[in-house]
């Protein structure tokens, strides 16, 4: 009887396909996606669903199928998530669950996710971000300007922590704040032109009186100096770097890609532009690194919808003083610097290896 | 330099060609039906000054090439003497022989300007 069923679905499903290229209908997408759904095609009814929603961005049926299927989807992720943070917790993990609460407007869940995995990495940025997202979910700006402050003073080139906080400061009537926030993502997203309209905006608006620090190009501290630009002198490693429990797994591993001859260093970026694992070369910012190719990879990969590549997969940036590849692994950045004579078949091998690793413990 | 855009657009696996100006303006282009020169020229000029801001900061001297690779194929930017060389490349095309003579191209364009 199944059998059969799923030749008739089929039948029906070529027939549909062939309507919906001659005139298409939102009545037409909606009985396409039910189908493919009782073939088991989950994914299929997902994007036949948002293909509809986005050619019929009015039909209330379509908009509504589609934030149903991305709710089915989301409580997949949440199963996963919960028994990756039981077998391998890491606090990416719990930054991402946090996030798919947050996405159902669960605030309660999301801010306990949080607390969670704050418990065993207490100085985590993602996590201080995502605390600064729950509370301007709930309109609690103080408490938002808190948790965003807290999450850049941890990691001070968190891109998505330090545009929040810009947006924050200016609800909160704080100009100069958000201006100096602002002026510092210019630092490590040089051309970032979203951010250079903000500042135009608000250079345009008069100064508040509650900020008390100057204004800033570069972020501050005792690292400014050498920040200005990033040095690549020699080979060695890095040591004493910060930890914020999320790579230590990984730290060994990423060393086996300087084998490949040429090599000069990787690192390992999270969704959050964290870093998770480093081997860079001693001189080298590691946090600055991160944010800057955090920030390249945004650029590119909308480029990359531009001139309709589809997803971005991996950029080989050749420069005078070497190269560069960055690469996308599980919703990851990745970054090796190389020199051009390095062989890209032995580097890509190593690059597969270490990528597969990182599935096995971040995905 | 229509010419040289119609030899790279001839090699195989090459589906767009486009030199555009360092402000994102269209200089010439062999480009197939549909695509849209100002928009190439805008996404080449916008990708250009990402690179070349995030090289400056690593401190990694000027771009001399970019390859982007997605799921639906892949660009490779070339900067040619003031301007800039946007090459659309199918996905199962041979990258490493494209380079190659997009390479001797390059070259043909940079004498063109200079001449």
């Amino acid at each position: 009887m199944g059998f059969l069923k799923n030749i008739l679905n089929g039948r029906e499903i070529g027939r549909l396909e062939e309507l919906l290229d001659s005139s298409p209908a939102p009545s037409l997408f909606l009985r396409l996606s039910q189908l493919y759904r009782e073939t088991g095609e989950e994914s299929k009814a997902q994007e036949i669903t948002r293909k509809g929603a986005e050619l019929f961005p009015n039909s209330e049926e379509l908009t509504r199928a589609c934030e149903n299927a991305d709710r089915v989807h989301r409580e997949a992720d949440k199963e996963r998530l919960r028994s990756r943070i039981e077998q391998y917790p890491s606090p990416i993990l719990y930054a991402r669950l946090a996030e798919l609460y947050l996405k159902d407007k669960d605030w309660d869940a999301a801010g306990e996710v949080c607390r969670r995995g704050e418990r065993s990495y207490p100085d985590y940025g993602g996590l201080w971000y995502i605390k600064g997202k729950i509370a301007l979910a709930r309109e609690n700006l103080n408490e938002a300007l808190q948790n965003l402050e807290k999450a850049v003073s941890l990691d001070e080139y968190n891109y998505n922590a330090m545009q929040l906080l810009a947006d924050a400061y200016l609800d909160s009537g704080q100009i100069e704040k958000s201006r100096q926030a602002l002026e510092k993502i210019r630092f490590f997203a040089p051309n970032d032109e979203k951010i250079v309209e903000k500042l135009a905006n608000l250079n345009s608006k008069k100064t508040d009186v509650s900020a008390s620090s100057p204004t800033v190009t570069a972020p501050v501290g005792d690292k400014s100096d050498k920040m200005k630009t990033v040095q690549i002198p020699g080979v060695q490693t890095q040591d004493g770097k910060k930890d914020s429990g999320v790579g230590t797994s990984l730290h060994l591993e990423i060393k086996q890609i300087r084998r490949v001859a040429g090599v000069r260093g990787t690192i390992l970026i999270d969704p959050y532009g964290l870093v998770i694992a480093s081997d860079l070369p001693d001189g080298m910012n590691e946090d600055l690194v991160a944010a800057l190719l955090t920030n390249l990879c945004r650029s590119v990969n909308e480029c990359a919808q531009g001139l309709t590549l589809g997803e971005f997969e991996e950029g080989i940036i050749d420069s005078e003083q070497g190269r560069v590849h960055v690469l996308e692994v599980a919703e990851m950045t990745m970054g090796v610097f190389a020199t051009e004579e390095t062989k890209a078949g032995l580097l890509q091998r190593a690059i597969h290896t270490f990528a597969e690793r990182v599935i096995d413990v971040h995905h | 330099m229509k010419d040289v855009l119609r030899k790279i657009n001839k090699i195989y696996g090459v589906r767009g060609v486009i030199l555009v100006g360092a402000d994102g303006l269209p200089i010439a282009s062999d480009l197939a039906e549909g695509e849209d020169e100002s928009t190439l020229g805008a996404v080449a000029s916008s990708v250009a000054s990402a690179l070349s801001g995030t090289l400056q900061r690593l401190a990694q001297g000027q771009l001399t090439r970019f390859v982007m690779n997605g799921s639906g194929g892949s660009v490779v930017l070339l900067p040619v003497a003031s301007a800039l060389l946007l090459t659309l490349v199918r996905k199962d095309a041979n990258m490493g022989m494209i380079l190659i003579e997009l390479d001797e191209k390059a070259t043909e364009l940079a004498a063109l300007f200079s001449s």
